[in-house]
Parts: structure tokens; C-alpha cells; sequence
């Protein structure tokens, strides 16, 4: 389990509805893969790249395109409330 | 240039991905050495020893049909072997990949019943048989060959099945789901059915008991019936568990691995049980024919290695999630 980080506990949380106890694993190790970076150092910016290479990992997972594109969805929703403009992005950006 | 890096990443990344495929090829490696050992040893102790004649007379056989017929044995019994231990060397990886988890732990200790069943089959196969060669050659050790395959034949299952229950409660215990009261009721039911039945078949089939299975009457209720009854009802009710967690269990795409390895998990534990019946029952059968029998036993075989290749399969799929 990754250090606390609301964006990433967001994207966690998400995941969970299609991953169960993998969505933790499974969400760290595309961001420690992927962006090189710390779960607790995630910050709006990554998000989208982030969204990227989920989508790409889980077409390699499931056939299932219509669970895919509901949760890719999900994320997207979650992506645009934390755009880095936003009040919130800013807020989790200067933490 | 960040497209580049994004390459560089990926090669990154198979690179290391392929380090860990390394350590599970060298954990197959193992498990198939000693599958090959087993299977080696299966052969030598089927062929190596001169026919019993009194097969050949009972199925009015030439030495080379029996020969032929054991290859039709072998062949079908190292591929069930081969199901098993692929079965095992999947879960076992997959149990590897998330071990530090809460998951992890109960997934080693499924992986753990099914490698004691993987190793158990060809063992009480070999055992049996050489048993009963040497039986064959020193007829005073008759009753100690029979009590030993006895014995046997109920200690690999009953070892495999309390790991697969431990497994399968603490994976019902994370998913705080239990079977409903009335699942529990059809499962002891069926059990209590199976072990009527299965005394009754016992006391039928065999009309001088302490002749059979050279034990008396009350020890082979107590300590062969019994222990077979308790190993169906810890199966049983481990297969309950694991198909309420596929079905309780978070997440849409995690659940369809699951789904596959509950069904996997619950065939090999219905068809161990058939097997272990038949087993035990052994001498119901030789009022069969021979073709009988081996239909019998093909139908079985094939029937217990497609449990271990659909536990397999959902085992694959888990092991996606984990490393996509």
C-alpha cells in the first residue's frame, strides 16, 4: 500500500470497482512503471499519461471493451474535476 | 524525444519483466523434473516387473496386449499428472507475484493443496503398484501392502484439502462473505449422503471385510471411512467458499478470474472425490469389463485434467492483472 495522496486514493478507489485487491498493486505499479515516480507524489498533470497507460494495460487485461471504456470514463471524469487549473488541482498540486 | 523515452521505459520494463520470468521458469524447471522423476518411476514399477499372470488369465490377455494396455495407462495418466502440475506451477506463480498481500496468503496456501494433490496422485499411483508387485512376490506382506495403499490413498487428500480450506476460508474471511445457512445444510447433507453410501458400498462389496482390506470391521469405519468422509466435507465446503468469494469479491474483471478458478477448484474436488470412491471401491469394479473400467477411467482422467487446465486458465488471467 502506497502512502496516503488524495488523488491517488481517487484513482484507487476507481479502480476497485474492475480490479478488487489487485486495484492497489495495480495502480502503483503504473505509476512506478510508468511515470517513474512515488504513488504519494502523484499530481493532476500525470493524471491524463496516467489514464494512457491504464487504458493500454487493461485492453492487455480483458476483452471486456464496454467495462474498459466505463472505467477509463470514470478516470477521465476524475482527470477533468482535478485538471491542474482547477481549485482543487491547484490545492493538490501545491501539497 | 518523450515518445523515446516512453520506449526506453517499455524496453525498461520487459527487461525486467523478463528477469521474472526467469525466476519462474526455474521454479517450473524443478516441478518438471519431478514430475519427470514421477513419471519415470510410474513406468519402471508398471513395466519393469514380469505381468501378474492372474490378469493376463482374468482378461484372457498376451503379454503384449497387457503391455499395450499399460501404454494406454501411462499415457493418459501422465498427461493428468502434466494438468496437475501445470495447474499448480500457475497458481503457485501467481500466489509469488502478490505474496506480501493479504490475497497472496491464501492463494500460497491454495497453490499448496494442489501441488499436494499433484505430487499425491502419481505417488499413491506408484506406491499402489509397487505394492502390489511386491505383495505378488511375498503373498505374507499382502495385508501390509493393502493397509499401507489404504492409508495412503486418504493421507494425500486429506493434507491437500485441509490446505485448500485453510486457503479458501481466509479468502472468504477478506471478502467478509460467508456461505448462507443453508448452503452449510446442503453441504453436510451431501456429505452425510455420500458417506452412507459409501459405507453401505464398502460393507456390500466386500463380504469378508478383514479379508479386503485386512483390518477389522470397526477400524476401517473408523479410520478409513471417517477420514474420507471429513476430506469431502472440508472439499466441498472449501469449493462453497471459493465460489461465494468469485461471485462476493470487488471488482468486475478480478471476478472473472476467480469465476474460472472457483469452477476449476470445485471439478477437481468433485472428480477427487469420484476418484476416491472408485478407489476405495475397487473391487465393486472388477465386475466390470475391462473396456468398462478403462472407459471409466478415461473419462475421469480427462474430466480431473480439464479442472486443472481451467484452474490454469483463470490463474492466467489473475496474473494479467498483476503484470500488465
Amino acid at each position: 500500500m502506497a502512502k496516503s495522496n488524495n488523488l491517488y486514493d481517487d484513482v484507487v478507489n476507481i479502480t476497485y470497482q474492475y480490479l478488487g485487491p489487485a486495484a492497489d498493486r495495480f495502480v502503483v505499479r503504473q505509476i512506478r512503471s510508468h511515470l517513474r515516480k512515488d504513488p504519494s507524489a502523484l499530481r493532476p498533470k500525470d493524471l491524463q499519461k496516467l489514464i494512457d497507460w491504464i487504458q493500454l494495460a487493461m485492453r492487455l487485461i480483458s476483452n471486456d471493451n464496454e467495462v474498459i471504456d466505463r472505467y477509463i470514463a470514470e478516470l477521465e471524469i476524475l482527470a477533468r474535476n482535478n485538471h491542474p487549473a482547477s481549485s482543487y488541482g491547484e490545492k493538490a498540486t501545491s501539497q | 524525444m518523450a515518445y523515446g523515452l516512453e520506449s526506453a521505459i517499455n524496453i525498461l520494463y520487459v527487461v525486467e519483466n523478463y528477469h521474472n520470468l526467469g525466476a519462474y521458469m526455474k521454479i517450473k524447471s524443478k516441478i518438471f523434473y519431478c514430475y519427470v522423476a514421477l513419471v519415470a518411476t510410474y513406468i519402471a514399477v508398471m513395466l519393469l516387473p514380469a505381468p501378474d499372470p492372474a490378469t493376463l488369465t482374468r482378461y484372457h490377455l498376451s503379454i503384449l496386449s497387457l503391455r499395450l494396455l499399460d501404454f494406454t495407462i501411462i499415457i493418459p495418466m501422465a498427461a493428468i499428472w502434466y494438468a496437475a502440475f501445470y495447474g499448480y506451477t500457475k497458481l503457485h506463480a501467481y500466489g509469488q507475484l502478490i505474496k506480501d498481500n493479504k490475497d497472496g496468503k491464501q492463494v500460497a496456501r491454495l497453490a499448496r493443496g494442489l501441488l499436494t494433490l499433484a505430487i499425491g496422485l502419481p505417488l499413491s499411483s506408484i506406491l499402489s503398484n509397487a505394492l502390489h508387485v511386491i505383495a505378488r512376490d511375498h503373498p505374507s506382506f499382502t495385508g501390509g501392502a493393502t493397509i499401507i495403499g489404504n492409508y495412503g490413498a486418504v493421507l494425500y487428500p486429506l493434507i491437500a484439502f485441509l490446505f485448500i480450506s485453510m486457503g479458501a476460508r481466509g479468502l472468504s474471511e477478506l471478502a467478509k462473505s460467508r456461505p448462507t445457512y443453508l448452503t452449510l445444510n446442503v453441504v453436510a447433507l451431501t456429505v452425510i449422503v455420500l458417506g452412507v453410501v459409501f459405507c453401505d458400498l464398502i460393507a456390500r462389496s466386500h463380504h469378508n471385510i478383514v479379508t479386503s482390506y485386512h483390518l477389522t470391521y470397526s477400524l476401517v469405519m473408523l479410520t478409513l471411512a471417517i477420514p474420507y468422509m471429513y476430506v469431502w466435507f472440508l472439499g466441498l465446503f472449501a469449493t462453497v467458499e471459493i465460489y461465494v468469494y468469485s461471485r462476493k469479491v470487488a471488482g468486475i474483471v478480478y471476478r472473472k478470474g476467480w469465476n474460472k478458478l472457483a469452477l476449476g477448484f470445485g471439478a477437481i474436488i468433485l472428480f477427487s472425490i469420484v476418484l476416491q470412491y472408485l478407489t476405495t471401491l475397487s473391487s465393486w469394479l472388477t465386475g466390470l469389463s475391462l473396456s468398462g473400467i478403462l472407459l471409466l477411467l478415461y473419462v475421469l482422467l480427462l474430466l480431473l485434467a480439464s479442472a486443472y487446465i481451467v484452474v490454469a486458465l483463470g490463474t492466467k488471467e489473475l496474473m494479467k492483472i498483476e503484470e500488465a
